[in-house]
């Protein structure tokens, strides 16, 4: 039986690499949560790692555009736009088919993608957290461009998940990284808005374990509050899913003016 | 609202090799290439971020296509349309 070895969460705004000492007197303490998931990571030992993001219009467009679609790639380029990270990296393509039949088993009718260049949204949390050298499972949720997929269909997908891994075979140690939020507006008049309170009342219900809370929010209150980015949180509430619903530990949140965004950074308790 | 060739165009401006520079040196050449109203290539031209809003582009297309023709981010409601 596989595990989910390592469950974690974080923004991925491309000024994590691209500017990353702005406003020091606060990006020193994320750097300071991300060296440490890091440390960890490398730690778990991890036979491959779900990245678990959205798109920013550059892979998926208005000619296809799934809910759901997953990474059976043998490698994956990067996009590298708008002067975020390029390159390449190793996919895993036998688990990767392995967790899709496992995942459509489970009633879950996901896209493949057998050729699926990655934006920020993987290739920030990747670098940041030292993946690039671990086989990678990226997996796709549309966040933006209703409609989407509702928070409660997330969660079943988070749990779905955690079954389809633990029936791979071959005892594999799978990590999954859940990228995307917080409060951010993107490409509308309020961007560069942050809305720590309603950042810090949304992370502390990971903290409390509270799932029904969490998947209460309707996209209307997350749009008005927190903007069309935190829309992204739809990835951390299947990697909490995906965890079986811990008690989550908080490694930070700060806002971050010069990044425009509400940046999260949240272990969810591993469940082996 | 030709929300489909809005989008078609900023993918191709951002990944098409050499079409910025066509788009510069001749505009309307590129954008005759696409199913846009003669308003959306105007306001492809004012780089009017409030038109494609309220038209309904997504707002994440809508940043795509103007900071690939030099508005930042920020200045994207607030720039000078001329």
């Amino acid at each position: 039986m596989s595990t989910l070895a390592y469950i974690a969460a974080t923004s991925h705004v491309g000024a994590i690499i691209k500017n990353p000492d702005a406003l020091p007197e606060r990006s020193a303490e994320l750097h300071v949560a991300w060296d440490r998931m890091a440390a960890e990571i490398a730690d778990a030992k991890l036979d491959a790692v779900i990245v678990v993001g959205t798109d920013h219009f550059e892979t998926f467009n208005l000619e296809n555009h799934p809910t759901f679609c997953l990474g059976v790639a043998e490698g994956y380029e990067a996009w590298g736009e708008f002067g975020n990270p390029d390159g390449s990296l190793d996919g895993t393509p036998e688990l990767s088919a392995g967790l899709l039949a496992g995942i459509i088993e489970r009633e879950f009718d996901v896209s493949r993608s057998h050729e699926m260049p990655l934006d920020h949204a993987y290739m920030v949390p990747i670098i940041r957290l030292g993946l690039t050298e671990t086989p990678i499972i990226p997996l796709y949720i549309n966040c933006n461009t209703p409609p989407l997929p509702s928070l409660e269909r997330c969660r079943k997908m988070g749990e779905a998940i955690r079954e389809a891994v633990e029936a791979l075979p071959g005892d594999k140690r799978i990590g999954l990284i859940a990228t995307g939020g917080v409060s951010h507006w993107v490409g509308l008049p309020q961007f560069g808005d942050i809305n720590p309170e309603w950042d810090r009342d949304f992370l502390a219900l990971f903290e409390n374990a509270d799932m029904d809370a969490l998947t209460a929010f309707t996209d209307e209150e997350i749009l008005r509050d927190a903007g069309n980015g935190a829309l992204e949180v739809r990835t951390w509430i299947l990697a909490q899913a995906a965890a079986g619903n811990p008690r989550s530990e908080l490694y930070s949140y700060q806002p971050m003016d010069p990044w425009g965004i509400g940046i999260g950074i949240m272990r969810m308790a591993a469940t082996s | 609202m030709s929300i489909l060739a809005v989008n078609k165009f900023t993918v191709d401006l951002e990944h098409s090799q050499g079409l910025i520079d066509e788009y510069r040196a001749d505009a309307a050449a590129v954008l005759a290439r696409y199913k846009l109203t003669d308003d959306e290539k105007a306001a492809i031209g004012r780089l009017d971020a409030d038109y494609f809003l309220t038209a309904g582009v997504n707002p994440i297309v809508i940043r795509n296509l103007l900071v690939i023709l030099g508005i930042p981010h920020k200045a994207m409601y607030t720039h000078d349309n001329n």
